[in-house]
């Protein structure tokens, strides 16, 4: 990271291919928009880069980049107003033919609408915590606070997802 | 339920093997003989797992168009840098020009100065400065 901040091109993209694909999929739960996170994404490396000299190393690599993408992704939802109306669009097909297919489409797309209206404090910490699986306290480098801290939004964004989600997940403990 | 309320906010830490060894053995403790709280963390489990199977989309190369872009766009201390040679080209346009105004205006002095010689040991007739020019 040290090299590509210093201009050099082959480490920059080195970086970039690394850390792109998590980069990516953390950027898509966070706004539930595949396009505007690869924009997101695309943007903040481009920045970056045009930045280089402004940078100073702070620990590690990738809590870093998840930083910087978290403010781009915040800045998105306050530049687009109507955020909270885009609906996710994944990749489970609308209509199954397979039963349990469908169950599990249904609630993955019910789990990604209730994750987006979480307030984003408890989002960013479930995403980090269930999607990327770190620990709290990887996730309190990324947030900068304290651990406690971690632990308690996460605990909040369960239960409101718990409750925002239980005709599935009832149907999964009974199975 | 006042044990209920201090366990809940302890679930998700307990699923995430974030609690102390003291913590997690009180809160298995109270899931044995709580049903309700059970099954709270039961959902949670199911939360888990619905998440860790959703699928996320496949993600395009970034890199082709980021790679792109910055080889477009010049970047913030190259610019600076620009800046600060422009600059210097600038005082060094005025300072040629100053010395050229110079000159023009004094050419008869500098020519006098630039070209004679004194031989201020010489004896005798040789006192004055050898005219060179």
């Amino acid at each position: 990271m040290i090299r590509a901040m210093q201009g050099d091109k082959n480490a920059f993209a080195h970086v970039v291919k690394n850390h792109q694909e998590r980069l990516y999929r953390f950027a898509y739960r966070m706004v539930g928009d595949r396009d505007a996170a690869g924009d997101i994404v695309q943007d903040t490396l481009i920045r970056l880069w045009q930045s280089r000299d402004r940078y100073t190393p702070q620990g590690a690599v990738t809590a870093y980049l998840l930083r910087i993408v978290r403010s781009a992704c915040i800045d998105y939802v306050r530049a687009n107003k109507n955020w909270n109306h885009v609906r996710i669009d994944d990749d489970v097909p609308a209509a199954s033919t397979c039963e349990a297919s469908a169950f599990a489409g249904a609630l993955h797309e019910a789990l990604d609408l209730a994750l987006l209206r979480l307030p984003e404090t408890q989002r960013v910490v479930f995403v980090l915590s269930e999607f990327d699986g770190m620990t709290y306290q990887e996730i309190a480098e990324v947030l900068g606070c304290p651990h406690g801290t971690v632990a308690s939004r996460k605990s909040a964004a369960s239960e409101a997802l718990r409750k925002e989600l239980r005709p599935w997940l009832e149907g999964e403990v009974n199975d | 339920m006042i044990e209920c309320d201090e366990i809940r906010p302890l679930l998700a830490a307990l699923l995430d093997r974030e609690l102390t060894a003291t913590d997690t053995a009180r809160v298995e403790a109270h899931l044995k003989g709580c049903e309700h709280c059970a099954k709270v963390f039961d959902e949670y489990r199911a939360l888990r797992e619905s998440a860790v199977v959703s699928p996320a989309p496949v993600p395009i190369d970034l890199w082709a168009s980021i790679g792109n872009a910055i080889d477009d766009t010049p970047s913030v201390d190259l610019a600076a840098e620009m800046r600060l040679m422009r600059q210097e080209m600038q005082a060094l346009r005025e300072e040629v020009a100053a010395l050229r105004y110079e000159l023009a205006k004094r050419p008869a002095e500098i020519v006098r100065r630039g070209t004679s010689l004194t031989l201020s040991d010489a004896p005798g007739r040789y006192s004055k400065p050898y005219q060179l020019v």
